[in-house]
Order: C-alpha cells, then sequence, then structure tokens
C-alpha cells in the first residue's frame, strides 16, 4: 500500500488534536504587524493574536506560503512518502496553491504531489481535509481521497455574517460583496463563499437578525433530508457566546452527526474583522 | 347641487362624438371646481393621497390624451380616454376611475354615435369592471354609488326611457341616494359624518357633463397647467460660489458677536454667527476657511471644526446618481428594482441599496401609472421589480402589469420601513419566486411608525383631531394625537416598542433639523436603552419622522 501524506496550510481552523490524529503536516501562513512576524499555529495562537488586534494601531497583514517553504517540506516528506496530496485554501484568497503547484512541479521526478485548490478557508478547508484523511485510513486510494474532497466541495454551503466588510475591503478580498459597500443605512452583510470567493448574500440590518437568518439557512440546508448526515461548523471570531448560542438552538431541534464550535484563525480574521458569526455545511453521507 | 330644469327643452335622443367630447370636459372642468370639496370629505386627514385630487388629475390626464383627437365615433373617444385615464391613473380612487372608463369604454363598443341605451349599458359596464378590477370591493364607497347608477340607468332605459338628458338626470338622482346612504353601510363615514370621498368624486363627474347637455358652458384651460409633473431633476446645477461650508464654535470670554459677524462677511456668505459672549456658533460658505478660522482664534479656542467641501460633495452625489443610472444602460441583467420614493435623503438610501430608479410622488404624493411604467421601462432588465411603499399607490403599480412588455413583480409594501426591510432581503442569485417570497416575508418583519400632521378637522375612531393636530400614526393607523412634534413621536413609541425589539431607525422629514432630529433621538435613546437608535435624514414632505421599529 502507498504511502500517502496529507499536507495543508494553516488556515484550516482544524483542532491540533485532529492534525495529529491523521499525521496532516501543516505549513503556515504568516501575520505581519508592522516590522514583527508571526506564525499562527507555531508561535501566535487566537488569543494572543485577538489581543494583538485590539492594542495594534495598525492592521496586520497576511503573507502566503513560498515556493520555498514547500520545497522544503515536500523535500523533507519525500524520502518516506509515495504520494503527498497538497490541500490549500482558495486560490482566490492566496497565492499559496499556487506556490504549491509550482514547488510541486519543481519535485516532480522525487515525489507524486498533488495540489488540490480546497476553494475555500477554515472548516470549509478543513471538512475536506478530514474527508480525505478519511478515506486513506479506511484503506481507500488516492483517487477515492480525491473523489471524496470533490464530494465535501459539491455540498459545501457557507455563509457568514460580518459586522464591518472594511477589513475584507482593506485586504482585498472582498470579490463580489463589493456591491453591498456605500450603503447609507448601517448594514450588516451576510456572505456567501462560494466558487472560491465571497459574495453578497443578503443584508440584515443587525445581529439579532444576522444570527436568525444563519439558523434559518441551517434549516434550509437541512430540508426535508436526514440532520444526521450532516456535518457542521460554527465560526466565529471574539463571539464564543453566540456561536454556542446557535449551536444549542440547533441542537434544539436537529440531531447532527459532527459539529464544530471554532474560532477563525489569524490568517482568516486579518481579513474578516471580529464580530463574525459564520456557518460551514457539509453533508458527509 | 341640483340641476336646473328648464321649461322647454328638447329631448336629446343622439350624442355624436363633439357633443361627447364637451361633456367630457365639462366634467373635469366641474370636478376641478370641486375637488377641493371632495379633499374634504376624506375621513382620514393625513395630508396625502387626496380623493378629489387624484381623481382630477387621473382625469385631467386623460382628456389631454382626447382634447386635440379627431375621431369620428363616441366609442373611439371613449377607447382614448380610457387610455388616458389609465395611465394617469394615481391613487386607489384614480385606479378605480380609470377602471370605470374602462368599463363604460367597452360598454358602448361598436356604438359612434350614442343613444339612451347605449349610455346605460355604458354605465352598467362601468360598475360591474370596476368591481372586477378590486380585489376586496367595500360597500359605501364609489363603488355602490356607481352600481346603484348603472342600474337605475338600464332600468330607465328598460322602462322606455329615450331622453339622454333624462336618463342622466334620473341616474345621478340614484347616484345621489346611494351617496346619501353610505354612512349607513360605511361606520368610519358615519363616525366622521362624511359621505363617501369617491362617490362624491362620481357623481360630480356626471353633473358636469349633464350641465354641458343643458347647455352650460364649462371649460378648462390647458395652457395654464403644465401637463404631467415632470419630475425636478435631482441633480442641482447651480454654481458653488464659495466652496467650503465652515462650522465652529469660538469659546472665550465677552466675545463681540455682532462685531465677529460684521467683519466675517467679506469672506463669504450663508453666514451665521449666534450666541453668547462665553460660546459662539460660526457658520459661513467660504473659498478661505482658513482665514476665516485664523480671524476667529483672536477671540479665543475653537472647537467643533467642520469643513466640508460642497463641490466635491455634490460631484460624489452626482456620481452616485449617475452610477445608478449607468447600471442600467449597461447589459441586460436579470433584475431590476423601481421603488416610489419621496425625499431627497431616502432617495439615496434606496439608490445606495441597489434601486435602479426611483419614482418621486407629484403633487398628491402619488405618481401615475404612466411614471411608474416610463421607470419600469428605463431599465435594461429581464423582470422588474416593484416597491410602491405606501398603500394608496399599489393600485396604480398593479395596473403597470398590463401596460409594460417586461416581467413585472410587485412587492405590496406599504410604507418606507416596509421598502427597504424588502430591499434588504433581494438576492439576485435566486429564482423570482424565491426573491418574491423573500422580500414578502421580509417585509413583513418591521414596524412603521409616521409622524405628520391634520389638514383638516376631523373624528377618527373616536376622536376628535383638530386641523394642525401632530398625528401619529402605526401602520398607517392614527394612534396618537398631540399638539407638538416630538411629543407625538415620543407616544408613538411608547405603543410601537416592544421588549424584544432592539432596533428603532429614524428618518426625519424636510421640515425638521438635524438638530432637532438628534435632540429626539436622545430622548429615545434615553428611554429605550436596550435599543440601537439610528438617525438618517430623509428628506420626505408631509411626514416629520418615519419610524422603523425590529
Amino acid at each position: 500500500m502507498s504511502k500517502i501524506k496529507i499536507v495543508t496550510d494553516n488556515t484550516s481552523d482544524l483542532r491540533e488534536a485532529i492534525i495529529s490524529r491523521y499525521n496532516i503536516e501543516v505549513v503556515p501562513l504568516s501575520v505581519h504587524f508592522g516590522e514583527k512576524t508571526f506564525l499562527p499555529g507555531i508561535d501566535l495562537n487566537n488569543e494572543e493574536f485577538y489581543n494583538l488586534l485590539r492594542e495594534s494601531k495598525q492592521l496586520p497583514k497576511t503573507s502566503q506560503v513560498s515556493i520555498g517553504r514547500f520545497l522544503e517540506k515536500y523535500s523533507e516528506l519525500a524520502p518516506s512518502t509515495d504520494k503527498i496530496i497538497s490541500i490549500h485554501l482558495s486560490s482566490k484568497f492566496s497565492g499559496t496553491y499556487q506556490s504549491a503547484v509550482n514547488a510541486a512541479d519543481h519535485l516532480k521526478e522525487d515525489v507524486e504531489i498533488i495540489p488540490v485548490d480546497s476553494k475555500s478557508v477554515s472548516l470549509g478547508l478543513g471538512f475536506q481535509i478530514l474527508a480525505c484523511a478519511r478515506t486513506l485510513e479506511a484503506g481507500g486510494s488516492i483517487k477515492d481521497a480525491l473523489e471524496a474532497i470533490d464530494r465535501v466541495k459539491k455540498n459545501l454551503s457557507i455563509y457568514v455574517y460580518v459586522e464591518t466588510l472594511e477589513y475584507l475591503k482593506k485586504g482585498g478580498r472582498i470579490g463580489k460583496a463589493q456591491s453591498l459597500l456605500g450603503t447609507i443605512l448601517n448594514i450588516k452583510p451576510v456572505l456567501q463563499l462560494k466558487d472560491g470567493e465571497m459574495y453578497p448574500f443578503e443584508k440584515v440590518r443587525s445581529f439579532k437578525r444576522g444570527f436568525l437568518r444563519l439558523y434559518e439557512l441551517v434549516e434550509e440546508y437541512i430540508g426535508d433530508g436526514n440532520s444526521e448526515d450532516v456535518q457542521l461548523g460554527i465560526m466565529h471570531i471574539q463571539n464564543e457566546k453566540n456561536a454556542l448560542r446557535l449551536k444549542e438552538r440547533i441542537l434544539q431541534q436537529y440531531n447532527i452527526a459532527e459539529i464544530f464550535v471554532e474560532e477563525l484563525g489569524p490568517v482568516v480574521g486579518t481579513h474578516i474583522g471580529p464580530g463574525v458569526l459564520g456557518i460551514i455545511l457539509n453533508k458527509i453521507r | 347641487m341640483e340641476v336646473k330644469k328648464t321649461q322647454t327643452r328638447e329631448k336629446v335622443l343622439e350624442l355624436h362624438a363633439d357633443l361627447f367630447k364637451h361633456m367630457i370636459i365639462g366634467s373635469l372642468a366641474w370636478l376641478k371646481e370641486y375637488k377641493s370639496f371632495i379633499d374634504s370629505l376624506n375621513v382620514f386627514p393625513v395630508p396625502d393621497g387626496d380623493t378629489g385630487t387624484n381623481m382630477y388629475l387621473t382625469m385631467r390626464d386623460g382628456v389631454e390624451e382626447i382634447k386635440d383627437k379627431k375621431v369620428s365615433g363616441c366609442d373611439q373617444l371613449a377607447q382614448h380616454l380610457a387610455t388616458g385615464v389609465l395611465m394617469g391613473a394615481r391613487g386607489n380612487s384614480g385606479v378605480i376611475l380609470s377602471q370605470l372608463f374602462r368599463g363604460f369604454s367597452s360598454g358602448i363598443k361598436g356604438k359612434g354615435v350614442l343613444n339612451a341605451r347605449a349610455m346605460a349599458t355604458g354605465l352598467k359596464e362601468a360598475s360591474n369592471r370596476a368591481y372586477k378590477a378590486v380585489m376586496k370591493p367595500v360597500e359605501g364607497t364609489i363603488l355602490t354609488v356607481a352600481r346603484k347608477a348603472g342600474e337605475a340607468a338600464m332600468k330607465a332605459v328598460d322602462d322606455g326611457e329615450e331622453d339622454i338628458i333624462k336618463l342622466l338626470e334620473i341616474t345621478l338622482e340614484a347616484a345621489r341616494e346611494a351617496l346619501r346612504k353610505t354612512p349607513e353601510l360605511l361606520p368610519a363615514l358615519k363616525e366622521a359624518n362624511v359621505v363617501d370621498a369617491g362617490g362624491q368624486g362620481y357623481i360630480t363627474i356626471w353633473e358636469g357633463a349633464l350641465r354641458v347637455l343643458l347647455g352650460e358652458k364649462l371649460e378648462v384651460d390647458f395652457g395654464e397647467e403644465s401637463k404631467s409633473q415632470e419630475v425636478v431633476p435631482s441633480t442641482e446645477e447651480f454654481q458653488i460660489e464659495f466652496q467650503y461650508c465652515t462650522e465652529f464654535l469660538i469659546k472665550g470670554q465677552g466675545l463681540p458677536v455682532d462685531r465677529i459677524r460684521n467683519d466675517l462677511a467679506r469672506y463669504g456668505d450663508s453666514l451665521l454667527v449666534v450666541g453668547s459672549p462665553d460660546v459662539t456658533k460660526v457658520h459661513i460658505h467660504s473659498n478661505n476657511p482658513g482665514l476665516v478660522l485664523e480671524y476667529c482664534l483672536k477671540y479665543g479656542s475653537l472647537s467643533k471644526i467642520k469643513i466640508n467641501n460642497m463641490v466635491e460633495q455634490s460631484q460624489e452625489k452626482r456620481a452616485r446618481e449617475q452610477k445608478a443610472e449607468v447600471k442600467a444602460e449597461t447589459e441586460e441583467k436579470e433584475f431590476g428594482i423601481v421603488s416610489v420614493v419621496t425625499g431627497q435623503g431616502l432617495k439615496e438610501i434606496f439608490q445606495s441599496l441597489g434601486v435602479d430608479r426611483v419614482v418621486e410622488g407629484g403633487q398628491s404624493m402619488n405618481p401615475s401609472t404612466q411614471d411608474i411604467a416610463r421607470a419600469v421601462e428605463d431599465i435594461n432588465a429581464r423582470t422588474v421589480i416593484v416597491l410602491p411603499n405606501n398603500k394608496n399607490i399599489i393600485f396604480s403599480v398593479e395596473q403597470v402589469r398590463e401596460i409594460v412588455e417586461k416581467e413585472v413583480v410587485v412587492i405590496p409594501t406599504k410604507t418606507i420601513p416596509q421598502g427597504l426591510a424588502a430591499l434588504m432581503a433581494f438576492n439576485p442569485e435566486l429564482d423570482t419566486e424565491e426573491i418574491e417570497k423573500g422580500m414578502v416575508s421580509e417585509m413583513q418583519m418591521v414596524k412603521t411608525g409616521e409622524v405628520t400632521y391634520a389638514v383638516r378637522n376631523s373624528k377618527y375612531n373616536n376622536r376628535e383631531i383638530s386641523e394642525g393636530d401632530i398625528l401619529g400614526l402605526m401602520e398607517g393607523k392614527i394612534e396618537v394625537v398631540e399638539k407638538e412634534v416630538d411629543k407625538a413621536a415620543f407616544n408613538l413609541l411608547k405603543q410601537m416598542v416592544e421588549e424584544d425589539n432592539f432596533l428603532i431607525t429614524m428618518f426625519y422629514g424636510e421640515d425638521v433639523t438635524e438638530e432637532s432630529a438628534e435632540k429626539l433621538g436622545e430622548k429615545i435613546r434615553e428611554e429605550y436603552p436596550d435599543c440601537d437608535v439610528e438617525i438618517y435624514s430623509g428628506g420626505q414632505p408631509l411626514y416629520y419622522y418615519i419610524f422603523s421599529v425590529e
């Protein structure tokens, strides 16, 4: 049986426990506050990051994983691996996937590397990794693993309530949600992550409505189907109380297969800003 | 309004197109005379959507359509009239009137010359058509009056009446009888001690026609009035002479307010220097804001300094407006949105939320069917969603469906807050049915309050209302009557805001200053600490405040 390794980056928001359970390798994107550089997941955790964000006068910036980093990691793995699946956040959000592609090409004589553009981020990426890892652990081939990843991509539904579009705008990741800018009325956007980028989905006038809307969207996703087939990620930034409230509300009605409640990591957090509440939905059966 | 009977008079057995046209013009002239009276019958003393004005404006558009037309027969004339009236229909009463004309026109189809029977058939058909057009016909309104009139006319010709003058007299008698009885059918009329305004309008129209037949000369001078109210272009092309709007406070001791005022006059215009020897507010439009500030520094310290570049502001506004227009000129898109909004601030808010074309109300705050149709046609989209934002306009908007080729979806918003709520739910990625469902469901989630003034004395829901009283309306119903605007607003909110509400949005109208709005806003914030209170300039006429509570 061939040895297959999974490589990803630090934007998946999968917990350390899962990462180590499946022996997943992580290459980090970095976050810069002025002159200082941090590697979230290595020398910066969420709490530290969000404190810094609060205190810092400047907005932090993020950097993609460089080709060099990938070459390093792939070379490190090459001797003990037959194939590498390198799955990363949307190429529309970061040049990381492109770096992986370039590095893979460079090393193609030494080891087979299959870069995958998740067209997503956070647990949207995380769920694809999980599906891949579980398939491989169960004895699936690389083809099976890649198909599992594709299935998740097709079933993924991601909606995010944001307090402001400022961070997305300044970071350049606002995508089609640009059309929501410039409203005179105080609008809180509910965005949809589709095809690797942000789309405007709805506008609400307050967090309360946004919360209700997210709940309704979970209901709509489940529809007449079996809620036990659903995998759900509730994401927040500095808003754990409401994330847990949403989880409770959903559990009152439904029996969801797997629920994750996570705070978005620094890389995504930089671009989206505090006060976020989002849902990431997938069907696992 | 008794009609004089002359002693010897010839019977009128036939009506040719020329005379018929004069009758129609006479009706309009008579309606013009009495429109204010008809307005005064409106039970609802709120300053918009008056029946008399609406019916007059509606009919006027119809008469404009026929006044210069060469037609060969009465039926042709009636048809052109009906078309014109359809286009000009404003407000509920205007729309019903347009249906009456349409019915009349189809009732006399094929008849170039009218006899008594044809007339009676026209009257009967008019009433049938009007009933069909209304979803929930209410008795005690113009519908009842028109129906009784039609029935009486048919009975008269069945009994052998051939004289058209006599026919009309009988018809009018029946109509007046029906009108007298309307308070029995509608309790609100009884309480206010009036008859139904629309019914009165119907009678007035036929009275005018009869007078012409009896030889009276009734004409309308079309020259003195401009045709349809062209919406005033919002981009003001005036030259801004002094560019910087500069405002600040001078804090000091013994400030020579008058001297400062005199000295600053040379730096610009729109000068306002008000205050006390300790704190003086300065407001000026100037090209040298620096010099103004320097000068005032001599007397004390400056605070709350605001300098706005008005040329830039006006450019930005024009750019925003152009953007809204350009949006429509680019490639055809799936959905477009038209919204009826009056008030500069409100208009900008709606446009910034994605409305392609805003239609403003005219004289009676009600745009005509044609105004709306034009906006719909202007947009390069396959489906156009229309938000009326006024229960008096919903009807006119529904008519637009029949005039334009595109698919038109009407979201029945009755107020501005409902319109805004519906807009929030608009998502062009969905299909038409889902969009409609989403917008209708969202519009029901918001509560609307309005503060305005009474245009006449009235009795409504057991309350005495005097002209000039300040009224607080909740979902269109008068709930509060006060003498002061702020008090009315406050008490209205008391009735509207419930424990689970979290957001109060205030739109202040053109008769309210930003300052008073902010002051009221502060009081509301104190009263409802669990609510967010947002204040926006709506610029709407007639309504001091529009509140949205959610």
